[in-house]
């Protein structure tokens, strides 16, 4: 499989303060790739450095071989790429319809028809359709969890980076989750998936990143690297290890 | 169905009145309906930017100044009023488009203060300008259209306008998108909305009805001058009549502009007491009917619709319980020591 995604030497400080350093990988068209990490390791600055929404310090991403660190998300979005939020971030006065429409209008660049069916499609993916009508911020938690990855999906990507889906989740809802993004992956979407219930990302992911104090400590197979003493210093601590 | 055919009807009916009124009626009435559409139309210059994109500006006044000065210099160069007014009116458009690349890096509270602080600006400039006449401002010649029913009329087709363009733009894609905006820029941003664009776009028009307004004011009261075409107050008045009546609707300004009107004017004669009870009438209403007079009006029309077949989804309450309950600490300890801090806190 050919490369889609490469991150390459990417650093980011906050007024002096490193939250990545040196991260380098490559995402795999078609495969999941889990990034995992403590708290503070820099998974979310790394998403965001990839959406554009924030600029890194030095490095910088490459997308099927283009570089396109400094271009505005709204263009980034158009390339294919697209993200899902840690705290769900729907727009909370519009309704589910409308919240997946302007993905759909802006991000995929659909006509207004094609739009519209393609926005109760991708409700009907993520099991909203019967809240079609719903303002988005009378949801509940998991609902609005649901309407983040909708509105992700809006825009058509073909890279898709997922935030913690799985956190705060029932039993239930993780497996619904799963189920959408093994869904995903069968379409053809590579996704990037940070998370911290490690079990479902061990199970699904076919490479594993590891980061811990903004640098990448482990790379590989999920089954090498939940054996890996170095993995399990970084999530559990030294003494336990 | 049967709703909206009927509110079709009470705007014909409606619009039947506003034309027919001028043989009716003359004076100091008509001027008060003058007015009215005045506070119309800038309520529903505000009320764009403002529920339709989140841009909350205080120094609206800016545009109709604008425009105001550039309609006075233009009709007295013998090009007629109506030219004018929309020559005016697309300079403020034109300006708008100028200063978003400034402002529009400016988020909520920030772009708050930084329109405030430029209609500010303005009117130090032109307080000191020469050529604009200072303090004293500039006067329009006498121009051949003017009358009061004139001026009135030409009012009216400004909250027309002011009404129907907004209500067009929301229905579009342009309208989605600002609507996305108002409710996080940077979500919107990154599923492919070019925001900046949507802020301005939507900025520019805003500011070309106000640009309207400030034609028309100057047609009808013949002199344009600082104090008054940068005033505070005055985009002051037109947030309050948003606010009053219903933020985010089309109908909310008007029946809000209707209220401040009639207040304007039932407070004229008391001008020592005017502010102080128009406070404490705002206060009083935005503490008992916070979403505006809307909400009335809606309560009212209520037996009116057909029965709400969407059922209410549950609480939010609820939904934040259920997953503290089901929260999943990622290490044990964590959350054993998090249940000890808390007791610790207790004793």
């Amino acid at each position: 499989m050919s490369v889609l995604l490469s991150i390459e030497k990417v650093s980011k400080s906050f007024g002096g303060i490193w939250a990545l350093r040196d991260v380098t990988f490559d995402v795999h068209e078609g495969d999941i790739v889990g990034l995992v990490g403590p708290n503070g390791a820099g998974k979310t600055t790394l998403l965001k450095i990839c959406m554009n929404l924030l600029r890194p310090s030095h490095g910088f991403i490459k997308y099927k071989g283009l570089k396109i660190t400094g271009l505005s998300p709204h263009k980034t979005c158009k390339l294919g790429i697209s993200m899902t939020n840690q705290i769900p971030r729907p727009f909370k006065r519009m309704n589910c319809f409308e919240n997946v429409l302007v993905g759909c209008l802006f991000g995929a660049g659909l006509k207004r028809n094609e739009a519209e069916r393609e926005a109760e499609t991708i409700l009907e993916k993520v099991f909203l359709s019967q809240k079609k009508y719903t303002i988005a911020g009378e949801l509940t938690v998991f609902e609005q969890k649901l309407l983040d990855l909708a509105i992700a999906l809006s825009t058509a990507p073909k890279f898709l980076m997922l935030d913690e889906p799985l956190a705060g989740s029932t039993e239930k809802e993780v497996a619904q989750l799963v189920s959408i993004i093994k869904k995903l992956r069968d379409e053809g979407t590579t996704i990037l998936w940070v998370e911290h219930v490690l079990s479902e990302v061990i199970e699904n992911c076919d490479q594993m990143i590891v980061l811990n104090e903004g640098k990448k400590i482990l790379e590989g197979k999920p089954q090498e690297i939940v054996n890996d003493t170095r993995f399990i210093e970084a999530y559990v601590g030294e003494e336990n290890a | 169905m049967r709703l909206k055919s009927k509110s079709i009807m009470f705007s014909i009916v409606f619009m039947f009145f506003i034309i027919v009124i001028p043989w009716i009626l003359q004076g100091y009435p008509l001027l008060f309906l003058l007015q009215l559409a005045i506070n119309i139309a800038f309520a529903q210059s505000w009320n764009l930017g403002f529920s339709y994109a989140g841009l909350l500006s205080l120094g609206h006044a800016l545009f109709a100044g604008i425009s105001g000065y550039v309609t006075v210099v233009i009709c007295n160069m013998g090009i007629p009023i109506y030219i004018s007014i929309l020559i005016g009116a697309f300079t403020s458009m034109l300006f708008a488009v100028v200063v978003s690349p400034l402002l529009m890096r400016l988020r909520a509270i920030y772009f708050a203060i930084g329109t405030l602080i430029l209609c500010n600006a303005f009117q130090y400039w032109f307080m000191h300008w020469t050529e604009a006449g200072r303090a004293l401002g500039l006067r329009l010649r006498m121009y051949p259209e003017y009358s009061l029913s004139n001026c009135y009329y030409l009012a009216w087709i400004v909250a027309f306008i002011a009404t129907v363009l907004p209500w067009i733009i929301v229905k579009s894609k342009l309208g989605l998108a600002a609507l996305s905006v108002r409710d996080d820029v940077d979500r919107s941003e990154a599923i492919g909305v070019p925001t900046l664009l949507v802020k301005t776009i939507i900025f520019a028009i805003s500011a070309f009805i106000a640009g309207l307004v400030g034609g028309v004011r100057v047609a009808y009261l013949l002199i344009i001058e600082p104090t008054l075409a940068f005033s505070f107050e005055q985009s002051l008045w037109a947030t309050l009549a948003v606010v009053l009546g219903g933020t985010g609707t089309l109908i909310g300004p008007i029946l809000g502009a209707a209220v401040i009107t009639s207040l304007q004017y039932a407070l004229m004669n008391i001008p020592e007491l005017s502010m102080l009870i128009t406070g404490v009438m705002l206060i009083l209403i935005i503490l008992f009917l916070p979403r505006g007079l809307i909400s009335i009006v809606k309560k009212i029309l209520q037996p009116l619709r057909k029965p709400n077949t969407h059922a209410r989804p549950p609480q939010r309450d609820q939904g934040t319980i259920k997953v503290l309950s089901n929260h999943k600490f990622p290490f044990s300890d964590c959350s054993e020591s998090a249940v000890k801090d808390v007791c610790s806190f207790e004793h």
